[in-house]
């Protein structure tokens, strides 16, 4: 079960930069030229990211559970 | 501190000597320690690496202006909106602003766009009925648009309406207004928002107060008394700072004929960078002078943190100088340029990380909308007299802009 991963993508043409990703979850997302950009594209499921899901301004950020699902 | 060579705090200078000022502090030092009219001293950060950082820095809280700590900044801030998720960290912020933020998504805003275009045409029809070619742009359409708008969005009927102007004045006065009348003021919105939540409660329609009437996150549901906080921040936040940056673009493509002949060669193209130079730079083309000192509502270290350089320790407060930041040549080409078609354009004006402005998409649609309906409709559109500011509110203002058509 320590394999379980979730992936994380941001799409770039509906991402405004805010910056709310890169605060809730340092971790996972680097802002850089107004754009941000998730730091592993695979990750251990973590609570913060439902957070950026639900919150980010463009709804860009996509997490996928183990099984495909998505998770907000 | 070497403030002599590049003084900070300015007063009103013209805009070409304003820019030079805030290059010459942000070439200077990262960040200035000011003392604020209300709550002390606070560090004024410059640059716009070091506010990007400052603002993703979950060291940086606000929670403590919620107590004992008053905010340094040069207005005093209503208790009402320290008491919403402006001012909460997360946890508690995460749980509401998510509650929020369904409503504000880009593709609910886009669901709205084509309400609000009708919206704008009919107060151009109004506007231009009975042959008028003139008036009052302030009055006419940047006050009542963005207002019925947020109306729409909240669910406040038809007939109410034209009552939020007065009350969101009022909720943000600073001086000019009794506090008697401010009091006055604020009981009878309340009420009313909490009748209106009562009646969405029973009925749920398809709008903001409905849904977080009966929103309900893991167990847990908002409150009355979390509720009316938040609808008055969305009705304060969203009204004239909305109408402020639509007569501030509207100023900008009038003082400056050359950009308004290249907007109108091709206006849903442009007008999406134009809404993004009006929010970075467009009190900076408008004719008037510009003082340094003003920024977004601070932070508080709540440990000792480190940012260009700098030590900030644990209990000190930082805000940032967007006017600085927005003009820093180590993030925005030619900087000092009104270019109504830059393409990077990563301006700190409605913040970022986790306070970055909740109605951001709803403010760009709305600011979009109005300015492509108002020069498709009035390209001939040119001021006739002065404008009028309101500066003694929280938002400032604009409160009449003579023009004709």
């Amino acid at each position: 079960m320590a394999d379980a991963t979730w992936t994380v993508e941001v799409d770039g043409s509906a991402c405004i930069g805010s910056g709310v990703c890169a605060s809730i979850a340092p971790r996972h997302f680097v802002v850089e030229n107004g754009r941000s950009r998730p730091l592993a594209g695979r990750v251990q499921p973590a609570e913060e990211l439902r957070d950026v899901v639900v919150l980010c301004p463009g709804a860009a950020v996509l997490v996928h559970d183990e099984d495909g699902e998505p998770v907000e | 501190m070497t403030t002599e060579t590049a003084p900070f705090p300015f007063p009103p200078l013209p805009p070409e000597e304003a820019l030079e000022a805030f290059r010459k502090v942000r070439a200077d030092r990262p960040m200035t320690k000011v003392t604020m009219p209300y709550g002390g001293d606070v560090w004024v950060i410059h640059r716009h690496a070091a506010a990007k950082k400052m603002l993703e820095d979950r060291r940086f809280v606000r929670q403590p202006f919620r107590g004992e700590r008053e905010v340094p900044y040069f207005v005093q801030f209503p208790p009402f909106l320290l008491q919403t998720f402006q001012w909460a960290d997360p946890p508690e912020h995460t749980r509401l602003r998510r509650l929020v933020a369904r409503a504000f998504t880009a593709r609910r805003v886009e669901q709205l766009r084509q309400r609000a275009q009708e919206m704008a045409q009919n107060l151009l029809d109004r506007m231009t009925a009975d042959g008028r070619t003139g008036g009052d742009f302030a009055q006419e359409f940047a006050t009542p648009f963005p207002i019925r708008v947020l109306c729409e969005l909240i669910g406040v009927p038809e007939d109410d309406r034209d009552r939020f102007i007065g009350w969101s004045h009022a909720l943000l006065a600073v001086s000019g207004m009794t506090e008697e009348e401010i009091l006055q003021n604020s009981m009878e919105l309340y009420g009313y928002l909490a009748a209106l939540i009562a009646r969405r409660r029973a009925e749920p329609l398809e709008d903001l107060l409905s849904l977080l009437a009966v929103a309900e996150e893991k167990d847990d549901s908002l409150t009355d008394e979390e509720i009316l906080p938040i609808a008055m921040l969305i009705l304060v936040g969203g009204f004239d700072n909305t109408a402020n940056f639509i007569t501030h673009g509207v100023r900008a493509m009038l003082h400056n004929p050359e950009h308004l002949k290249l907007l109108l060669t091709d206006i849903d193209g442009i007008v999406p960078t134009l809404v993004e130079e009006t929010l970075r730079h467009a009190g900076f083309v408008m004719g008037t002078p510009v003082a340094g000192g003003a920024g977004l509502p601070p932070h508080m270290a709540s440990e000792d943190v480190e940012i260009d350089g700098r030590l900030i320790r644990a209990g000190e407060c930082v805000l940032v100088d967007i006017s600085a930041a927005n003009h820093d040549e180590n993030a925005f080409a030619d900087p000092h340029v009104f270019d109504i078609t830059r393409k990077a354009n990563p301006h700190l004006t409605l913040s970022h990380g986790l306070h970055h402005c909740l109605g951001a998409p709803l403010a760009r649609m709305e600011i979009q909308v109005a300015l492509s309906a108002i020069f498709r409709r009035l390209p001939r559109l040119r001021l006739t007299g002065e404008a009028v500011d309101i500066t003694e509110t929280l938002t400032g203002g604009i409160s009449s802009l003579p023009v004709a058509w």
